[in-house]
């Protein structure tokens, strides 16, 4: 087995896991208060890659520093979505909350299909073929910025749900939403805030995929579905165990596809995820 | 009680004319027309089996077009590899629609997973079968599998669509009175129990895992006995039109527009729904994702307006208020 | 027919519940007396709801037995449990809501009856016996906490058990609904089912319990009569400060 080719894996699997680490962390945040699974999470990753390429292509912004107004527009889109659709009900059989993400979803992402056209695109940023390379393995430096991006970002999200009286009300509300609401917290301020949040999460992952993803309006879906498996991998609504699970997944992924052939990658998480839902549902950080 | 009365012989004279009607179908309409009605039923029809897993014993899958799926793959395999008849090959697609079902639900049921979890699962299950289609040369793998047309009754192949059309229609009428038979039945008083508390009713002597079980095997042995009018029928199939979470989606809105749990609730939520997926796409198609856009705006409508299905929420709606003189303390 | 006086229909012997290290149960030790009312008592987290769970079924004990009838009954299925002559009520009431009050509680005479109108029979006389027979038509979910109390209770009776486990069945009832609450389990005691029943109430358990255990952070502090249980020194301890009243 060739160590250089390991390397490389391992390198390329840490990256990527990065980005799925910081989109897995917007959706169990919002599972772990709003208790609803957001089937809608690739489509806003998706308008944070259209919002970004847009940006790019018509007044040349960098994708990463557009960044700064995705986070913004995807918080923005978010809430609004939330409190427009998803709050009103809170209250109803649980099936119900899992179709209206998933026809918010469809909707999202056919809008942006609408608009764009369904054709793939990608950009090319001035620096796509640099490269740093540290000894036998060779990192995109496009890659190693949104890793290091994405880092941040969450590292920002842990500070501010620490920290912030907001992000404590946040918190409080995952943990426990009748003593929250005793508190009072208002709660339904909360779930539009936290949903604000995810999508932000998504969005920006968009926005740090783009110089080297390619886009399309339903490339959120295969992130949807890593994103579901690294947030029950990582035990539903735990941050850290989605920021672990990421890392772990993405690591799996990259060394999967050394040893199989390329079409078949999703195989490995997808077993990922089925033996951990049946042999240990609460995940990484859960109990059994 | 005379309103009553009233009620119950009203909606079967309602039943007996729409049966007259779909009956006689093929005298005053077209090609065109009665391939839309084809596909209606034929969507009503695996809402109908979704149904039994979902609105009767309360399991929500999102994965049930794996089931139907391996029934249309099996059984065209079958013809294409051996020449079995797809009158004996649908039967064996329901077995391997069957046999899947039985895999899914033993493993979810065993593990004890609920809710989102098992949503979840489904999801994944569905996911994983559709990959190892893709990739399994022996069905054709991304190329998918056409069947031939040479009109032959042995076949299944017609010339024209009346004799598909019958047959689905049958197929309807079938699981009507198979889902009648249900809810009619111990059994499924059990499952409805179930669905409403599974802990209860397993303190009150109920084998919940066995009967889930039983639930999930017989829904997902209609689902793939479908299977195989859908391959001769269309003549082409593919493991992204068949094992696509769109599809299992799209099967489990018929009941939830049309009324979750009740025995024709699938069959109206079809005559809903699909004409307006038609339509929106035969207008809207040739703006790109325009009429999916509108698609999720329904569903989103559907799912908070008449949450339970437009049936059911009528007959709350119709539902006996207490009587004066009724005693309020209990 | 010889009667066996004080015969203990249900033993706990030696049992031992942990959730992740903290033991709910500890080493517990206790008889549920055939025939008699019999009471759990505690203060709130002491591990009885937790007791329930482990006798009926849903949870499995790491160690200890529960005997029952020559058999043990730890690790069987909740279903089995029921099977057997054992059936609960929940702290929470779990009724069937969209199920008519009728067919709530046929689901639980199917257990012993395979003949549908044997069943229908036999739940509309338990119906009768509980006060809901006028309801009998209706939805679950349209009757009062006090009704489906009630309901939960005949549901749990269709199953014709031997010992019946309520847990704490007069919780948000008043006082006159408490009274008839009381009424109707004495009745069902009088036919022959034995009760084992959690309450919070020590007034209602001391007068209406024949026997009693009594459990403080998962372990048996004491076991016997009202009057035994009255008197002990590590019962007085634990509920200091309470509402205590001597029957």
């Amino acid at each position: 087995m060739n160590s250089e080719l390991l390397l490389q894996g391992i390198a390329s699997g840490l990256l990527i896991g990065g980005v799925y680490a910081l989109v897995a962390i917007g959706l169990t945040l919002v599972y772990g208060v709003l208790n609803i699974i957001n089937f809608a999470h690739g489509a806003l990753l998706v308008i944070g890659m259209y919002a970004s390429y847009f940006l790019f292509t018509y007044f040349g912004v960098d994708p990463y520093l557009s960044a700064l107004v995705i986070i913004p527009l995807l918080f923005v889109i978010g809430g609004l979505s939330q409190k427009i659709v998803i709050n009103p009900l809170i209250d109803a059989p649980p099936h119900v909350c899992v179709f209206v993400t998933i026809g918010l979803g469809y909707f999202l992402e056919n809008f942006l299909a609408f608009v764009w056209s369904p054709e793939y695109k990608n950009i090319e940023v001035s620096y796509v073929r640099s490269i740093i390379s540290l000894g036998e393995v060779t990192i995109p430096v496009t890659r190693l910025i949104t890793f290091i991006l994405a880092l941040l970002l969450t590292l920002a999200l842990y500070l501010f749900l620490k920290k912030t009286d907001t992000g404590k009300a946040i918190r409080a509300c995952a943990q426990e939403k009748e003593a929250a609401v005793l508190m009072g917290i208002d709660t339904k301020r909360i779930f539009v805030i936290t949903f604000g949040i995810g999508a932000a999460c998504a969005g920006a992952a968009g926005a740090f995929i783009l110089p080297f993803f390619y886009l399309g309006p339903y490339v959120g879906h295969t992130f949807l579905l890593t994103a579901f498996i690294v947030v029950v991998f990582g035990s539903m609504g735990n941050f850290w165990g989605a920021f672990l699970a990421g890392l772990i997944i993405g690591l799996g992924e990259s060394i999967g596809e050394i040893f199989l052939p390329s079409a078949m990658k999703e195989i490995v998480s997808l077993s990922i995820f089925i033996i951990v839902l049946f042999f240990r549902p609460s995940g990484l950080m859960g109990h059994p | 009680m005379k309103s009553a009365m009233f009620r119950f012989s009203y909606s079967k004279i309602m039943v007996a004319a729409a049966l007259l009607v779909l009956l006689s179908l093929p005298l005053y309409t077209g090609s065109y027309l009665m391939h839309v009605v084809i596909i209606i039923l034929f969507f009503g029809y695996l809402g109908a089996c979704w149904n039994i897993a979902a609105g009767y014993a309360g399991q929500i899958s999102l994965g049930h077009a794996i089931f139907f799926g391996a029934g249309a793959y099996t059984s065209t395999v079958l013809f294409l590899k051996a020449g079995v008849s797809p009158w004996i090959g649908m039967w064996l697609g329901g077995v391997s629609g069957m046999l899947l079902g039985l895999f899914v639900g033993y493993l979810t049921f065993r593990y004890g997973l609920k809710g989102h979890y098992f949503i979840l699962a489904t999801m994944a299950f569905g996911a994983l079968t559709k990959v190892i289609a893709l990739n399994l040369d022996a069905i054709g793998a991304a190329q998918g599998l056409i069947i031939p047309f040479k009109a032959s009754f042995v076949n299944f192949q017609f010339t024209g669509k009346t004799p598909y059309y019958y047959y689905i229609l049958f197929m309807v009428i079938g699981i009507v009175l198979v889902c009648t038979a249900v809810e009619r039945s111990r059994f499924g008083q059990i499952l409805m129990a179930i669905r409403e508390d599974e802990d209860a009713a397993e303190s009150l002597g109920v084998n919940t895992f066995m009967y889930k079980l039983l639930a999930m095997v017989l829904s997902s042995f209609v689902t793939g006995l479908v299977g195989a009018f859908y391959s001769f029928y269309i003549g082409y199939i593919h493991p992204d039109t068949l094992f696509t979470p769109f599809l299992s989606i799209q099967i489990t809105l018929i009941p939830i527009t049309g009324g979750l749990g009740s025995v024709f609730g699938p069959i109206v939520g079809s005559f809903i729904l699909s004409p307006i997926s038609e339509i929106t796409r035969g207008f809207l198609g040739k703006f790109s994702g325009l009429h999916l856009m509108v698609w999720g705006v329904v569903i989103m409508l559907i799912v908070i307006l008449i949450p339970k299905g437009i049936i059911v929420e009528i007959q709350e709606r119709l539902r006996p208020k207490p009587k004066t003189g009724e005693d309020q303390s209990l | 027919m010889m009667k066996r006086a004080d015969a203990s229909l249900l033993s706990v012997r030696d049992l031992t519940m942990e959730f992740r290290g903290l033991k709910a149960l500890s080493r517990l030790d206790m008889n549920v007396m055939s025939g008699k009312v019999n009471g759990l008592i505690g203060p709130n987290g002491a591990g009885k709801t937790t007791l329930f769970n482990v006798i009926s079924g849903f949870l499995k004990p790491q160690e200890g037995r529960i005997l029952f009838e020559d058999r043990n009954l730890a690790g069987l299925r909740p279903h089995e449990i029921c099977r057997l002559g054992i059936v609960r009520t929940f702290q929470i009431v779990k009724v069937f809501p969209e199920l008519s009050v009728l067919k709530n509680v046929m689901i639980g005479s199917f257990n012993r009856h395979k003949n549908n109108k044997q069943s229908q029979e036999v739940s509309e006389k338990v119906l009768e016996m509980v006060g809901l027979a006028g309801k009998k038509n209706r939805l679950a979910s349209s009757l009062t906490l006090s009704g489906r109390k009630r309901l939960e209770l005949a549901r749990a009776l269709a199953t014709e058990p031997a010992l019946l486990l309520l847990d704490e069945t007069m919780a948000g009832l008043n006082p006159t609904e408490g009274e008839e609450m009381l009424s109707v389990i004495h009745e069902i005691n009088r036919s022959g089912v034995t009760i084992f029943m959690i309450e919070h109430m020590m007034n209602i358990m001391m007068s209406v319990c024949e026997h009693i255990v009594v459990l403080n952070y998962g372990e048996k502090i004491a076991e016997g009569n009202p009057g035994e249980i009255s008197k002990d020194r590590r019962v007085i301890e634990a509920y200091l400060g309470e509402e205590f009243t001597v029957a």
